[in-house]
């Protein structure tokens, strides 16, 4: 085994597994702002604005929009930033949010349906039987769920009732402008003032995660460093490569030989450096990597060894195939 | 030896495209291994900093304030019930930015930290606060006599004497908040009822109970509640590993990937250094017969290798570092960590590559 390309491999596995890790983070905190909305998603914060809106005003303008994101295959979600109670909105008639429960399609009813986060206070206030502070006023209890991912510190999520949506942020699965410019003028209605607007698209966040941005340099420059290295390594093999020349090897044969030569140091290199990185990563951490993760490492490291292997093969072209006439001539 | 010096800096400087790609490559990524190693150590230090509250259970909580921008009005009881708590050093609080928003000229324009709480002193001994309370202390890149005394609810407390150099307030709310420009107070609870209502809604938000029964938290949160002040309760023993590991996890990428990465950069430089040694063999074995010494080449070799790997480095490691203790940086000595390890690389190259060039060139021996 060429223990140059075990090396090389295991270093460029290292810093692949660190982008994959990278990446699944940076998709973990995206689908945390758009809490896991299907398809494109526009998120808004809302403050009240200084416009003067009666409380009917708004009332109709909230049957409005629901009416709108009903007839629109829309869903929504209000999510506290600070403000109000620590709870999530959603609307959500036609079942598009995956981790939340089915809302009653009968509105006129009293209680509004609460689910609890699973491992939050409130879920421990509700174990002991007591009363909840956070709850609105005439909620009511209907199970625990699972958080949306990295839901911090909010403690349920409940189904949007007649009283008046709050400041906070709007999640909405949709990034037409049209679609948005109706929801931000119901919502105007209603007496909000838009504060920042964010579209999402996946990635627009990427590019704008600091870790991502950091792990893509090293590993891009991580791959000029190996290239220049393979090829001042090749360069100085090049009396090698003119005297099997001068004995009739042709640069495709030399290539391939040199190829399949580094093949096993490469890939085990490849594989022992992807484990390895992933494993530290999460021995650091003492978190047990889910299936998710699992997999996004897997193809990390797969890539990792396809990529390495081809930037080789890339090495190997440059220095034999291009140089094959001055490698023959001495 | 100067000439065989700056002969080996103009060796790497005829060859600059890649030499200074290189070059640029490492320095860039000394420099943000050095900012990982703050982010750990500060890290680290708040770890510390929160022993204390994590053997006595402290219970803190994260605030979800009224909608508008309106401040809460959360009912005297509850508030009598906090005074009571941080009373029998079963709590204490803090006002962190919101003392005197109003007053520009309160403590002589200086950020204030107010703290309730005999106990505060003995979970922050590192602080040495002034006792008995109330009084109060200056950090130590305050002037002495600029400012005298502070005015809390009515009571005036004399500024007595200066902090510790670098020292920082590991509070659960504020991950180390540095004092060397402010002016701490250690104020007595009797002057809370007086404190305006966004002082006081700070209070409540950073109030910090000790070892607390669950009776006590539920009646806390759910009196601030009433006042529209909801407040959700965390375990510093759960909640501050928790968060310690997760960006422990996130230095740990940096600091693995940059480690990687400056291997590669080396391996690819000592290659690139190899090939550079090699051309310039005739000109060596010219010197040699001028009557070179093994030392006169070697320092030439030292030279080029300087130029590339160290002297770059050693600059922007030495600025960074001036750059953070002007900005005051939780712990800005982590650039001359990063230096050794560079000066030591340094001289194994140097080393290994002299012996190869004398040895394999026939240059002589050492």
């Amino acid at each position: 085994m060429n223990y140059r390309l075990f090396w090389t491999g295991f270093f460029l596995a290292v810093l692949t597994a660190l982008v994959a890790w990278a990446f699944q983070w940076a998709l973990d905190s995206w689908k945390e702002v758009t809490f896991d909305l299907p398809g494109e998603v526009t998120v808004l914060r809302f403050i009240k604005g200084p416009q003067m809106t009666s409380s009917s005003e708004a009332e109709l303008a909230q049957e409005e929009l629901k009416a709108y994101l009903h007839q629109q295959h829309l869903a929504l979600i209000v999510s506290s930033s600070g403000d109000n109670r620590p709870e999530i909105q959603v609307y959500d008639p036609h079942n598009l949010v995956p981790w939340f429960p089915e809302c009653p399609l009968d509105e006129a009813q009293s209680a509004i349906p609460v689910y609890l986060f699973r491992g939050t206070y409130s879920e421990h206030l509700w174990r002991k039987s007591a009363p909840n502070p956070f709850l609105p006023p005439g909620a009511s209890v209907k199970g625990i769920i699972d958080a949306p991912r990295r839901s911090g510190t909010l403690q349920y999520a409940r189904c949007v009732g007649n009283d008046l949506l709050p400041e906070g942020q709007y999640a909405v699965n949709t990034t037409d402008p049209v679609k948005v410019q109706n929801v931000l003028a119901l919502l105007h209605r209603m007496g909000f003032l838009v504060q920042e607007t964010r579209k999402l698209p996946f990635f627009f966040s990427l590019i704008q995660d600091p870790l991502m941005l950091i792990t893509a340099f090293l590993v891009f420059a991580g791959y000029g460093c190996v290239v220049l290295y393979w090829v001042l390594y090749l360069y100085g093999r090049s009396r090698e490569f003119g005297i099997r020349a001068r004995h009739g090897a042709r640069p495709v044969h030399l290539v391939e030989e040199n190829f399949t030569n580094g093949l096993p140091g490469l890939t085990t290199g490849s594989l022992l450096g992807g484990v390895l990185a992933g494993g530290l990563v999460a021995a650091i951490g003492q978190v047990n990597l889910s299936a998710e993760e699992m997999f996004t490492l897997g193809i990390a490291t797969i890539v990792a060894a396809i990529m390495t292997a081809l930037t080789w093969l890339f090495a190997l072209s440059l220095v034999i195939r291009l140089r094959y006439e001055v490698n023959l001539a001495g | 030896m100067l000439d065989e010096i700056r002969g080996g800096f103009s060796v790497a400087l005829r060859r600059w495209p890649v030499m200074f790609t290189l070059a640029g490559l490492i320095t860039i990524a000394a420099a943000v291994l050095s900012l990982a190693l703050v982010d750990v150590l500060s890290q680290v230090a708040v770890l510390k900093g929160g022993r204390q509250l994590r053997e006595r259970h402290a219970v803190f909580f994260t605030p979800y304030y009224p909608p508008g921008g309106e401040v809460s009005r959360v009912g005297e009881d509850v508030v009598q019930d906090v005074m009571d708590l941080i009373d029998q050093q079963r709590a204490y609080a803090a006002i962190v930015y919101n003392m005197a928003l109003d007053d520009p000229d309160f403590a002589g324009g200086y950020p204030v930290l107010v703290l309730f709480g005999d106990v505060v002193p003995e979970l922050f001994p590192e602080l040495h606060l002034c006792d008995p309370a109330p009084c109060a202390m200056r950090g130590a890149r305050v002037p002495e006599g600029v400012v005298v005394s502070v005015t809390i609810g009515g009571e005036e407390i004399p500024v007595e004497k200066a902090l510790p150099r670098h020292a920082t307030f590991f509070d659960v709310n504020v991950a180390g908040l540095p004092l060397d420009h402010r002016i701490v107070v250690r104020a007595l609870t009797r002057m809370i009822p007086r404190l305006a209502p966004i002082e006081r809604e700070e209070l409540l938000t950073r109030v910090v109970l000790l070892d607390p029964p669950e009776s006590t938290v539920d009646t806390f949160v759910s009196g601030a509640a009433q006042g529209k002040l909801f407040l959700v309760p965390h375990s510093v023993s759960v909640e501050q590993p928790q968060r310690f590991r997760e960006i422990m996890m996130r230095s740990a990428m940096y600091i693995v990937g940059i480690l990687a990465f400056l291997v590669l950069a080396l391996m690819a430089f000592v290659s690139s250094a190899r090939l550079v040694i090699q051309k310039e063999r005739r000109a060596l074995k010219i010197r040699q017969m001028y009557g070179a010494t093994p030392l006169h080449l070697s320092l030439r070799i030292g030279g080029f290798l300087a130029a590339v790997i160290l002297i770059p480095e050693m600059i922007v490691l030495f600025l960074l570092q001036r750059f953070l203790v002007l900005a005051d940086a939780p712990a800005p000595n982590t650039p001359l960590w990063v230096m050794p390890c560079l000066v030591v690389t340094f001289a194994y190259l140097w080393f290994s590559l002299t012996r190869e060039v004398l040895g394999k060139e026939g240059l002589g021996g050492w």
